[in-house]
């Protein structure tokens, strides 16, 4: 199966087959280096391939003798003995037989150091006389002992058999009655009787004819089992007295004198396979001993393994315990590249496992502290929902007193208003006294006038009287009378004229007191004006803070509900934040399990880590 | 320089390319030099490392050969090693494997031939049977 196709060979080969010949050609002194015996290899290869089988043993043998342990040597040899024979050698006969290419046997033969021993005689004489006695006498022991087993157990039993059958058909009516059953019964008594007489005479003529054989039989078999037994202790015996080529007694018998004769021969050659066994014991012994030895090298090797030195490496030696060695190299290696992915992994965990550690610390105490401005920001939204709350009822106070404001100024408007009535009437009536007041003082101005006149009056009849009197003193004593009278006149006259005097002076007090009271009258009716000025920009400004309290109102009518609306929404911030609050709160507990969860996880990584350190990888 | 140089080249590159390639491992250097002259000899294009991993990163770079052609035991990594890094990689896994050593028991036969391998040769072995088997096994 492993021989190409001679097509094949040749179509590859061809290209080959000048440089070949070249280098065959050329002289074969200079090929002192492996360069040259390659090239000798190679050109004896492409003859061998080419089918010039003797020109390649040629070169195959010229390189075995120069280079007879390299490797060129014995590749040539090796090529040497699959080289087909040209000629029939005895020497040829195993390698022919051998396949060409890789064979189970190719191991255990290739050992050219142990001959093997020269193929015995031994081997073929006693296998073909064997054959010419079981030839010569066919019929002869085998066959007697056959027919004296077949007459033995076979013709008692027909003659027995014989006598019954004969005895048969007339001693056996079909049985009707009792009495007959009877007959019956002795009648097959007896015949039994007469066939066991039959079978034991037949018996004991048959065993006095084959006994005397039987006991020759035996007494040659004990002579044979003597003979052999003495052949078998390798001690110098008497001939064996029994006749020759009889029959198979008589073949073994000769084969048995063959035998010693030539156990006797074989003797020194025994010895000699006694010398190869035991070197070969030695050898095996020694191949034991390797054998333990590298056992002993993989189990130390092993031992090493387990007690955690994985950079071992077992030594390929040959057989079982080098493969089991290259086993467990290999898995020594995936178990090197476990724990080393394992040590890497656990490491890449341990410093994940820190900086998330850190980072859930931060986390946490990002949370704690948040949850504490939560806290505070709750109490502050707390105390703005109070003063909202004051502030509530503040503005519920401060609308109430500017309603009470509205009603009061509403108040003082209508108490104004009548004020200013009053006032009104009191301007009228300071009014009319004024004129009163000024229609006295010109009445007493018309006095005065009048006064003027009478003073007038007063002064004239003043002159007339001094008149008169002057003309009653000439007139003498006659005239005394009237100058009395004259004189009365002038006495009136300025009593006239005193009392007009007094009289200008009351009228004249009386205009200043006039005056003065028109002077007041005026200063009144001007008060009275500026005064109901005053009431009408007081009643405005009661008005505007009638309009300004009820604005006020308004307003704080807004404020208050404003306010409640700001109460809702703080209790609602509140409870949104106490949400926050919790939510904070929660991961803070959460980020605290996280990091408790990652400090186990780190002991469990070091823990992983002490038992990867244990393997030594490098 | 002939006209016809062109042509010569390209031939040369088809003929390369029509050449089975062989991958050989085997740390010595005698034999190294046995291997590749037989293979070349044989028409064969023939790429030789030294030790395994040397190997693996000609591999890396390289495209993938038609045959490899491993020693067992060589300094390092082992060539049963290197055999199934290439029965494990997808590339590689259905490429023949044929194992030249001089570990000569019939354990370490079936020890690589477990391992993957589709023939095993004996050290030292007659040119012919190296390239027989090779021309068995090369697709």
């Amino acid at each position: 199966m492993t021989q190409p196709t001679p097509e094949r060979d040749t179509a590859s080969f061809a290209a080959a087959e000048p440089e070949a010949i070249a280098a065959e050609t050329a002289p074969a002194e200079d090929a002192k280096g492996s360069d040259d015996l390659l090239q000798l290899l190679l050109t004896a290869n492409g003859l061998e391939q080419s089918g010039e089988i003797d020109r390649a043993r040629e070169i195959y043998e010229d390189i075995v003798t120069r280079d007879s342990t390299g490797v060129w040597g014995q590749s040539a040899s090796q090529a040497l003995a699959a080289l087909p024979a040209s000629e029939p050698a005895a020497l040829e006969d195993t390698t022919l037989e051998r396949p060409d290419s890789n064979s189970e046997e190719r191991s255990t033969e290739s050992e050219p150091t142990v001959p093997l021993p020269p193929s015995p005689p031994l081997d073929t004489s006693p296998r073909r006389e064997p054959k010419t006695a079981v030839a010569r006498s066919r019929g002869g022991l085998g066959t007697t002992l056959k027919l004296m087993f077949v007459a033995t157990a076979a013709v008692p039993a027909v003659l027995t058999a014989g006598a019954t059958l004969w005895l048969a058909p007339q001693t056996l009516p079909p049985a009707t009655t009792p009495s007959e059953t009877d007959d019956r019964d002795r009648v097959l008594q007896r015949q039994t009787l007469l066939a066991a007489i039959v079978g034991a005479v037949s018996i004991l003529a048959l065993a006095s004819l084959t006994l005397p054989r039987l006991q020759r039989l035996d007494r040659y078999l004990r002579q044979i089992a003597y003979f052999s037994k003495k052949v078998k202790l390798d001690r110098p015996t008497r001939p064996l007295e029994i006749p020759e080529g009889r029959d198979e007694i008589g073949a073994i018998a000769a084969n048995l004198r063959d035998i010693a004769d030539l156990v006797t021969n074989q003797n020194h050659r025994l010895q000699q396979l006694e010398r190869q066994q035991e070197q070969e014991r030695q050898r095996d012994r020694a191949e034991k001993d390797r054998l333990q030895q590298q056992a002993l090298d993989l189990l130390e090797r092993l031992e090493a393994a387990r007690s955690g030195n994985l950079a071992v490496e077992a030594p390929l030696s040959d057989g079982a315990v080098g493969a089991i060695a290259d086993a467990f190299n290999a898995t020594a290696r995936s178990l090197r590249e476990f724990v080393s992915q394992t040590a890497r992994v656990a490491a890449d965990v341990t410093e994940r496992t820190h900086d998330s550690e850190t980072a859930v610390r931060q986390l946490s105490d990002a949370a704690r502290h948040q949850s504490q401005d939560l806290q505070s920001a709750l109490d502050t939204v707390r105390a703005i929902a109070d003063a909202i709350d004051r502030l509530s009822r503040s503005t519920r106070d401060a609308a109430d007193l500017a309603r009470q404001a509205t009603e009061a100024a509403r108040l003082g408007d209508s108490n104004m208003d009548r004020t200013t009535e009053s006032m009104e009437q009191l301007r009228t009536a300071v009014a009319n006294t004024a004129k009163k007041a000024k229609r006295l003082a010109e009445s007493a101005q018309e006095v005065s006038q009048i006064l003027a006149v009478v003073s007038g009056i007063s002064e004239k009849a003043n002159l007339l009287a001094f008149n008169a009197a002057i003309e009653a003193a000439r007139a003498g004593e006659r005239g005394e009378g009237f100058r009395q009278v004259a004189d009365d006149v002038r006495g009136l006259a300025t009593q006239i004229g005193e009392s007009a005097g007094d009289i200008e002076r009351l009228v004249g007090s009386i205009q200043a007191e006039t005056a003065d009271v028109l002077d007041v009258l005026e200063a009144g009716t001007a008060e009275v004006v500026s005064s109901t000025r005053s009431v009408g920009q007081t009643q405005q400004t009661l008005r505007q803070l009638s309009e300004l309290s009820q604005a006020i109102d308004g307003s704080l009518q807004t404020v208050a509900r404003d306010s409640a609306d700001r109460a809702r929404s703080s209790q609602d911030v509140n409870r949104v934040m106490e949400e926050v609050n919790r939510v904070a709160l929660t991961n803070t507990e959460e980020a605290q399990r996280v990091v408790s969860v990652l400090q186990g996880l780190l002991e469990e990584v070091e823990t992983l880590k002490s038992s990867v350190a244990k393997f030594q990888v490098e | 320089m002939t006209p016809l140089f062109p042509f010569v080249c390209l031939a040369h590159a088809i003929e390369t390319l029509a050449m089975k390639h062989v991958f050989v491992v085997e740390d010595g250097h005698a034999e190294q030099k046995m291997i590749e002259a037989l293979l070349k000899q044989a028409g064969f294009q023939v790429t030789l490392s030294s030790s395994v991993d040397e190997a693996w990163d000609k591999l890396q770079s390289g495209s993938p050969p038609d045959l490899f052609v491993l020693d067992i035991v060589m300094p390092g990594k082992s060539g049963l090693e290197l055999c199934r890094t290439i029965r494990e990689n997808e590339q590689l896994q259905d490429i023949p494997v044929v194992f030249c050593s001089s570990k000569s028991e019939e354990f370490d036969r079936f020890w690589a031939m477990r391992q993957g391998a589709q023939a095993y040769l004996v050290k030292p072995y007659a040119p012919k049977e190296l390239l027989d088997v090779v021309y068995q096994h090369v697709k």
